[in-house]
């Protein structure tokens, strides 16, 4: 499913040249749960963007679900974003003076789905994480959890190969922290493979692998008690 | 490219920041407004002058004999010169672009009036003796019969032509007086006309107060022999009046033995140079409004880049986010032109209907006195060239999308990672 051979990335911090990932080689298979942990400079968010195609690593290959990604033009990288990756952010990143319902679609409107058909579908959606009774609703009237099941709804509409969170519970409380991690989960269970960025471990904890980043290394590559069950 | 979908985007984005398109639009607003009314305006003084110079023939001139200031072939200066009816016939002959030559002589000097007698009845009258292609230096409608005709001159009859107020002053407005005698230095005319201007502009009462006769028939019962008191010419069109008129002196200063250098034995009062000078003014105006309402118009485009600018700056974070969710860069650009084609479309276009309204407005206030019979304001109804005013809007869309390509670009190039990196 994703298939990381060797990547490095590195940036240059005024005079010097910082590594953020150095030769990362990794395989997620189809229908993972995999969280990424590490701390702040642990090259984590670096990895996020490239998985996302919003980076492109300095060398090594990239292969997200058969297709490698490499020297793609930014008109081509946003069409694969579109196609095969759902992006959660920590900070929700809804359009403010868009409607819940209109900020689901939006991915659909660059797919050209027509207006009607797509609201219809980003109905179904806002049903599944249970927010139907708030479509028409701004971002604004919405709680920081509402919010972030607008965004997690936003995600899957396209139907990604991939859903990318990062730090989704980052700015929620811990029981709304814990609702959008069942919704993590539930999505997981019905076949999505799901990859998350967090620096909690008790949220990586309830990932079914769990990977640490330190200083552009994998350090550490588990597959967590409870979900081997 | 503009499909409905487009358009629903275009509105949200506008809508979700009332303020700034409201700003955005009145500058454009305004500008467009302002050129309109301003261009109606120029139009509105343009007509009016030039509807205030329509009772003249606007290139006529006249061109009279005075005393010579040199001394010529052996004959002293401070002769007078005065012309006669061989000069006319000479001057038809010899100098070609004469449209119209009409010799004309007065009973008294410039102004001057002499009594009119009818009956029991006096009044006072500019009395002249003219040529029927004098109707086309004064042009003119009858209210009763004819102007001077050929035959007139050719048999000098007693006949004359008389003013509205002479009519009135004689006979009374609603009496048809043709056949009627008038009396001349006690010599009696029959009356087969009332004229009237085409226009009065503002010398209405001195228009109606002329009494028109027959040259010949003037010449022989006053004793003026053979002499003309001045020639009123039209040239040839597309001929300037003063050129036409230095060739008739030339012509004048042979037959009269003038010296050539001696500029003080004519006089000559052209209308035509005036009429130049008028034109000048308004080609003046014309260029100051264009200036002014184009100045307007930059300052608006400006504002729209401005706006558009500061604005792109602002929704960076939404930019990133559509790009993370599969918004293609030219999807962007064509976005920000679009919104920037419609904040400026719909503005320019209510600039000018609310410009076309204002001037509608004016007209109405304005119509009561601009179209009075001797209506005396140099204002007409403020009229617009429609196709002038689309193009200078069309122009201001052009202008604005190339002023906003740049921030635009800019928003193309927004790095999602960047724009979305939690704050």
């Amino acid at each position: 499913m994703i298939d990381l051979a060797d990547i490095s990335k590195s940036y240059l911090m005024g005079q010097h040249s910082v590594h953020a990932l150095s030769d990362v080689s990794l395989n997620i298979g189809q229908g993972e749960f995999v969280a990424i942990q590490g701390s702040s400079g642990s090259g984590k968010s670096t990895l996020l963007n490239i998985l996302g195609i919003l980076d492109t690593p300095d060398s090594g290959a990239y292969t997200l679900d058969g297709h490698v990604i490499e020297n793609l033009s930014t008109s081509d990288a946003a069409r694969y974003r579109n196609r095969f990756i759902g992006f959660v952010f920590q900070s929700f990143n809804l359009i403010h003076h868009k409607s819940a319902l209109e900020n689901v679609a939006l991915p659909l409107y660059y797919q050209k789905v027509a207006r009607k058909k797509r609201s219809r579908i980003a109905m179904e959606y806002l049903d599944r994480v249970g927010l139907a009774d708030r479509a028409d609703h701004k971002p604004a009237e919405l709680s920081g959890g509402q919010s972030q099941r607008v965004a997690i709804a936003r995600a899957l509409i396209t139907e990604p190969a991939l859903l990318l969170a990062d730090e989704p519970t980052g700015a929620l409380d811990t029981q709304t922290s814990e609702q959008i991690m069942q919704i993590f989960r539930d999505v997981n269970d019905q076949g999505m493979t799901v990859v998350l960025v967090t620096h909690e471990p008790d949220i990586a904890a309830q990932a079914r692998r769990s990977i640490v980043l330190r200083d552009g290394d994998i350090v550490s590559d588990l597959l967590n008690g409870s979900s081997l069950l | 490219m503009m499909d409905r979908e487009l358009w629903s985007e275009i509105w949200q984005v506008l809508k979700s920041n009332r303020l700034r398109t409201l700003l955005t639009a009145s500058g454009i607003f305004w500008g467009v407004f302002i050129l309109i009314v301003m261009l109606g305006f120029g139009n509105g003084i343009q007509s009016g002058v030039n509807k205030s110079m329509a009772g003249y023939a606007t290139n006529a001139l006249y061109l009279w004999g005075q005393a010579t200031s040199k001394p010529w072939q052996g004959l002293p200066p401070g002769r007078s010169v005065r012309l006669n009816s061989d000069d006319t016939m000479a001057l038809q002959a010899r100098v070609d672009g004469i449209a119209t030559l009409a010799p004309r002589v007065r009973l008294a000097r410039y102004r001057g009036r002499s009594d009119v007698v009818s009956g029991s009845k006096v009044t006072d009258a500019e009395i002249s003796g003219d040529v029927p292609s004098f109707r086309h230096v004064l042009p003119m409608t009858f209210k009763f019969g004819r102007f001077i005709n050929p035959i007139d001159i050719e048999s000098k009859r007693k006949v004359a032509v008389i003013g509205e107020r002479i009519h009135r002053d004689l006979f009374g407005e609603d009496v048809d007086p043709l056949g009627k005698q008038i009396q001349i230095r006690q010599i009696s005319f029959t009356v087969v006309g009332v004229f009237k201007p085409r226009r009065y502009g503002s010398n209405r009462e001195r228009m109606g107060s002329l009494v028109i006769t027959p040259l010949t028939t003037f010449q022989q019962v006053f004793n003026y022999g053979q002499e003309i008191g001045f020639y009123a010419m039209i040239p040839e069109p597309g001929l300037r009046s003063e050129a036409v008129g230095e060739e008739m002196q030339q012509v004048l200063m042979q037959r009269h033995r003038v010296d050539p250098a001696d500029h003080r034995a004519f006089g000559n009062w052209n209308s035509e140079t005036e009429f130049l000078r008028i034109e000048r003014l308004f080609i003046g105006i014309r260029a100051f409004i264009w200036t002014v309402g184009l100045a307007t118009l930059l300052a608006g485009v400006l504002g729209v880049s401005n706006i558009m600018m500061i604005a792109i700056r602002e929704r960076r974070r939404e930019f990133g986010i559509r790009k993370s969710i599969g918004a293609t860069p030219r999807s962007v650009l064509t976005m920000i032109l679009a919104e920037t084609a419609t904040l400026v479309g719909v503005s320019g276009v209510l600039g000018l209907i609310a410009g076309l309204l204002a001037l509608f407005v004016v007209d109405l206030i304005t119509r009561p006195i601009t179209k009075s019979v001797d209506a005396e304001v140099l204002f007409d109804t403020p009229t617009i060239d429609l196709k002038i005013a689309i193009a200078a809007i069309l122009a201001l869309g052009v202008a604005s999308l190339l002023a906003t390509l740049i921030p635009a670009h800019h928003a193309m190039k927004i790095d999602p990672v960047e724009a979305l990196r939690a704050e």
